[in-house]
């Protein structure tokens, strides 16, 4: 019998979700099994409650946040399809050259004691041999000594360019981040696109209780680059508000923050001067 | 819509911004619904959003356009979403707080009402994530199990198996106000 009503479980609660049509044999069975029947009652029930409970006032705009999170992340250099292509294809001919240059410091290696032998054989026979001088062997040698120096040349360039990246991305927008405590989770400071360290990040002392967190970004696109604004951030773990004014002028950026929590202590001021040529320095 | 999606995706791939923020502007409200029905709190819901689109932005070139994008951003969401729930340990009284506070005191079949979506909303939140994302894919955005299958990546008969024993939880969990109403 539970297999019987397992197979009219789907359209049950189709049925009761949207009211589409039971089939004549989900009816028929639904007329002989009380069980069902109270499975489509609850399952009404259960759709409507859902409808309820998944519903959703109001949607946060993103689009802003997101485009500067964007706009902030080193700009993506679109690669088409034949150019992995023709870089596989010079890694190939690369390696073939390699091989060919490699090659031979290998015969030279071999073959090496060939002359000592001919020139013992020749001596017997007619006199000393011409020997092949050591400058000669050295510079049949050298391909292969340049192969070797090669991945040390390639770890230079990329260092090299490790250090461009790096001054590209500190060209970028400019940021701090303010934090005391331990209130605000790492996923809300990287939505705000700041990853924490020891050069952006300065403590606040507020008093006696310590602010929740603060963190700043700008310019943010269409923003001027002197720019002054709050914001007000709820904390539900501690149940705090803080209302945060930033000036920013120049280089030089001031925070003020006024603290609530949601008891009846009185609000906790404070206030932050930060200079943005120190902090990134 | 899926048309203009496609047209957008491929300016967006090229490198347009515009076009990306275009994307954003049109699938911001559904993936916030499906984060914040898959989580407790709006905060969590808003961060999500944030960054699934930030990560389709960066995985933007390996999404090719056979599939739907807005399926595509929805299994970010999802995936996003599960990582999240995995993390939280407990229900959050806030929670409550905000489903009952949008009822007028007044009318007491709004506030019961209103008491009933709070207790689904525990129930839910109670439930396991992997079966709450088939709660709320299907019977709460009414999907067909062919798209649940490729957000969740599994196969239709798994999301179908799945969708049933949630309801069954959810029927389980929510049974003494069944009897109740």
């Amino acid at each position: 019998v539970k297999r019987e009503c397992d197979r009219f479980e789907e359209s049950i609660w189709e049925h009761a979700r949207t009211g589409a049509e039971l089939t004549e044999e989900a009816a028929r069975h639904l007329g002989s099994c009380p069980n069902c029947r109270r499975a489509l009652e609850d399952a009404k029930k259960l759709s409507a409650l859902l409808v309820e409970a998944g519903r959703v006032v109001h949607t946060p705009d993103c689009r802003r946040a997101v485009m500067a999170r964007i706009s902030a992340e080193p700009s993506r250099q679109v690669i088409p399809v034949w150019a992995y292509g023709l870089t596989c294809a010079c890694a190939i001919a690369l390696l073939g050259v390699a091989a060919i240059f490699l090659t031979p410091s290998r015969e030279l290696h071999k073959s090496a004691p060939a002359p000592l032998a001919a020139k013992k054989s020749a001596c017997a026979k007619s006199g000393p041999a011409p020997m092949i001088p050591p400058a000669a062997v050295k510079k049949q040698a050298l391909p292969a000594q340049e192969v070797a120096v090669r991945p040390a040349r390639t770890s230079k360039r990329a260092v090299q360019k490790v250090r461009v990246s790096m001054v590209r991305r500190l060209r970028g927008p400019r940021r701090a981040v303010v934090r005391a405590g331990e209130a605000v989770s790492s996923d809300r400071v990287s939505r705000a696109g700041i990853q924490p360290n020891s050069s952006n990040v300065q403590s606040a002392t507020t008093g006696t209780r310590p602010i929740a967190a603060v963190y700043v970004t700008w310019p943010q696109p269409g923003e001027p680059e002197d720019a002054s604004y709050h914001y007000v951030e709820h904390n539900a773990e501690t149940n705090e508000t803080t209302t945060c004014w930033v000036k920013r002028s120049g280089d030089r950026i001031e925070i003020h923050m006024e603290s609530k929590s949601g008891g009846s202590e009185p609000p906790v001021k404070g206030s932050i001067e930060h200079d943005e040529n120190t902090s990134n320095a | 819509l899926a048309d203009s999606d496609k047209e957008l995706v491929s300016r967006a791939q090229a490198g347009d911004l515009q076009a990306f923020d275009a994307l954003v502007s049109i699938h911001q409200a559904r993936v916030f619904a499906l984060a914040r029905r898959m989580l407790s709190n709006d905060d969590d819901a808003a961060d999500v959003q944030q960054e699934t689109f930030v990560r389709a932005w960066r995985s933007l070139r390996k999404f090719r356009c056979d599939a739907e994008f807005a399926t595509w951003l929805h299994r970010i969401t999802v995936n996003l979403c599960l990582t999240r729930r995995r993390r939280e340990t407990a229900v959050e009284n806030s929670y409550f707080a905000d489903a009952v506070s949008g009822a007028e005191p007044s009318a007491a079949a709004m506030l019961e009402k209103a008491e009933l979506a709070a207790e689904t909303r525990k129930a839910l939140a109670e439930m396991p994530a992997n079966h709450r994302v088939l709660i709320v894919l299907r019977e709460i955005e009414g999907r067909p199990f062919e798209e649940i299958a490729r957000i969740l990546g599994c196969s239709e008969s798994s999301a179908r198996t799945r969708a049933c024993r949630a309801r069954n939880m959810l029927r389980q969990k929510m049974k003494p106000y069944l009897t109740a109403t």
